[in-house]
């Protein structure tokens, strides 16, 4: 029965003081996650040890040791079941490198949850210039996680405890940055709440009588929630592709003896057969599926969100390579592009980004050097409005529409056709520099302008 | 003599009774001798005791007022504990002395924010701010800075904010810094279903470098025979970035076509 209901993923953001991994282990250490046989262990020992009072806290270092000595790798630890859905966690680390593995990584979020600390100058530094708030909130926005949940940590902290002229004061101020970064305020929740003591976490709290829960209008019905976890419940569920063209990016390609040529990847879109014929991008190589397998299992069919491997008639293993992708030669197949449009966001770049920049393009399993070939215009970030025609340089933080040219064949698609085919993040000097999404590309053939 | 002898007799008896009588007699005098022979010296004693105590506490009492130091153990304990005070007080005075300058510098500051009422918190930041404001579209409301001050803030707001960041600094100094770190996944994949597994995870654990600990692994099946490696690390975020990692384990390439990253988490 856990096993049906809808996987979602969720990337918790927030400052690093906010108080996001307390949140997050509460909730896997009350609503699922952490396997129940190691959990009794420790609740005895902390028994043992004199510390049933601070159990929950003890539990939590207990399982932040074992991880930090890599001890398990069980993804487990980062999951917990509302009443709808199977959640992962993703608790995003302050990691320079994550941004990128966010964009192109195998775990998509559908979700953010974004934690603010309420207590005194907790808030405060969060949000302000140099703290990670903003800019988590910006990427996930960017990058299409459109669904997200504010929860106002730390209300034991504040002055007086619970207060509620402090929560307001926090919404106003999130409220504020989330509507600049373009989010629909109006239908962000916001939930006073306290990781450390559970306030509003699982249960409704007694506490705080002035929080009436959180409702919100839409499609299909109104959304209500007085607790973390009916929030995070009544999300609207992560839409499956299944109805567009098959795209799956290649991630590695095997010769197996008495078989052929495997290929491997997740399906992004669409539904993958046996019998189908394929054409691959930009190697233009058409094949015929014999069979699909998962986990060595065959299949009927592939789903989105699959890792799967096929098997390929007359096609050389050499012919094949990470990055590139399949797709059904009868509807919609991939092609490779000579050049695209995107809206980048320029992040840590420490100079200037003038038109002829080459960094290099990480996008779905792809990796290649692209060039920065014409710098169309300025954009506002929020309202997508022009700012400013044929900039002549860009800097940290400035958005624009550039025209990119891929420098060898690369098969990318429109960010509203196929979305994880179409965000990347540019790569240089060993770090992130800039982030996008792709607008439109022309197609090797035909120079079609796709939308 | 007989008459005195019948008397005697009487007497006699009356003497050995006196005997009994004068007990008491004999006892004060018993106690008196023994109090003679005893008592008077010992009490003497005692009271030259008495007397060689208070000589000596005047001495004590002399000494200490002189100051002197080389009298006792119990004194050299005292001095050193002094010492110790007075070395207290003087970092206790040094620490005055640079709250006292820190106080004077977040007076200027509030002093120069005063002045500009209109400034942010940031001055310095501020300013090409307010130019791109002036400067672009006026009648643009909207702050166009993502990253920039709030705009609605009043001064009044802006110095609560402020004071209250300073706070928050201050608490956060005191806390011991927390070395940031990641929990990686990674999937190694190997070329096909013949790579030795064992020997590709022998070469990925070769891997080594500062701030990257290996942990447990294990092998997930993919399909037709083919395995790929599952195995965590961790890596302190600053030391360790993903891309170096990626490139020496790639290194490899007799055993490994490529990796990927199946989950990155915060410690």
């Amino acid at each position: 029965m856990v096993k049906e209901k809808t996987h979602v993923n969720v990337v918790i953001i927030g400052h690093v003081d906010s108080g996001k991994s307390t949140t997050t282990g509460h909730l896997v250490y009350k609503c699922g996650g952490v396997d129940q046989r190691r959990l009794e262990k420790f609740e005895k020992a902390a028994a043992e040890m004199g510390k049933s009072s601070f159990k929950f806290a003890w539990v939590l270092d207990k399982l932040k040791a074992e991880r930090e000595r890599g001890m398990t790798i069980d993804i487990s630890l980062m999951k917990f079941n509302t009443q709808r859905y199977s959640m992962t966690i993703i608790d995003a680390p302050g990691h320079r490198d994550f941004i990128k593995n966010m964009i192109t990584g195998t775990s998509q979020a559908d979700v953010a949850l974004l934690v603010v600390s309420a207590a005194q100058g907790e808030y405060e530094a969060g949000v302000s210039r140099s703290g990670q708030t903003r800019e988590h909130a910006l990427l996930a926005y960017t990058l299409g996680v459109k669904q997200i949940i504010v929860c106002v940590n730390k209300m034991d902290l504040t002055e007086p405890p619970f207060s509620q002229k402090r929560f307001e004061e926090v919404v106003r101020g999130v409220n504020g940055f989330l509507k600049k970064i373009g989010y629909e305020t109006g239908t962000v929740p916001f939930v006073p709440i306290s990781g450390w003591t559970g306030e509003n976490m699982i249960t409704a709290t007694q506490k705080m009588p002035w929080f009436q829960g959180w409702k919100s209008r839409r499609r299909g019905g109104n959304a209500i929630g007085r607790t973390l976890l009916e929030v995070l419940d009544s999300i609207q569920p992560p839409v499956r592709t299944i109805n567009k063209p098959l795209r799956l990016p290649l991630q590695d390609v095997y010769k197996i003896g008495g078989v052929g040529t495997v290929p491997v990847g997740k399906i992004e879109t669409g539904v993958l057969k046996p019998g189908m014929t394929l054409m691959f991008s930009p190697a233009k190589i058409t094949a015929e599926v014999k069979s699909i397998e998962m986990h060595h299992q065959g299949m009927e069919q592939g789903l989105p969100g699959h890792n799967v491997g096929f098997n390929i008639k007359n096609v050389a293993v050499k012919n094949l390579r990470r990055g590139d992708v399949a797709g059904n030669a009868q509807q919609d197949p991939p092609t490779d592009v000579s050049s695209f449009e995107a809206q980048v966001i320029i992040l840590n770049h420490p100079g200037k980004v003038k038109a002829g920049y080459s960094p290099v393009l990480d996008c779905h399993t792809a990796h290649v050097t692209c060039r920065f070939a014409e710098l169309k215009e300025k954009i506002d970030r929020r309202t997508g409005n022009k700012v400013e025609d044929d900039p002549q340089l860009l800097i940290s933080g400035d958005a624009a529409t550039v025209k990119m040219i891929p420098i060898k064949p690369m098969c990318v698609e429109s960010f509203f056709s196929y979305p994880s085919l179409g965000r990347f993040a540019a790569r240089d000097l060993k770090q992130t520099v800039a982030v996008g999404v792709i607008k439109s590309v022309v197609k090797e053939q035909g120079s079609k302008l796709k939308a | 003599m007989p008459k005195k002898s019948t008397n005697m007799s009487g007497l006699q008896c009356l003497a050995s009774e006196n005997i009994w009588f004068d007990k008491p007699l004999y006892d004060e005098a018993e106690k008196c001798f023994y109090e003679g022979a005893n008592g008077p010296p010992s009490q003497e004693s005692e009271v030259n005791a008495i007397l060689q105590d208070i000589a000596k506490s005047r001495q004590n009492i002399l000494q200490s007022l002189n100051g002197s130091s080389s009298h006792a153990g119990g004194d050299q304990e005292l001095v050193t504990r002094m010492k110790s005070m007075e070395l207290e007080n003087h970092t206790l005075h040094k620490v005055v002395a640079e709250m006292r300058a820190a106080l004077q510098t977040l007076e200027n500051r509030v002093a120069t924010l005063e002045k500009s009422p209109s400034a942010k918190a940031a001055p310095v930041q501020a300013a090409p701010v307010k130019q791109v404001q002036n400067g672009d579209d006026e009648d643009e409301d909207d702050d166009m800075d993502l990253f920039g001050s709030d705009d609605e803030d009043d001064e009044e707001a802006e110095r609560l904010k402020q004071e209250r960041l300073d706070a928050y600094a201050a608490k956060k100094s005191k806390k011991p810094a927390l070395i940031a770190k990641s929990s990686l996944l990674l999937d190694v994949k190997p070329w096909d279903d013949e790579t030795d597994m064992a020997k590709l995870e022998e070469c990925v654990r070769s891997v080594q470098m500062e701030g990257l600990l290996w942990g447990a692994s294990k092998l997930v099946p993919v399909g037709y025979g083919i395995k790929k490696l599952q195995i965590t690390c961790v890596i302190e975020d600053d030391k360790v970035g993903t891309d170096i990692l990626e490139e020496e384990i790639t290194k490899f390439e007799d055993f490994i076509q490529s990796i990927d990253v199946a989950a990155f988490n915060k410690i």
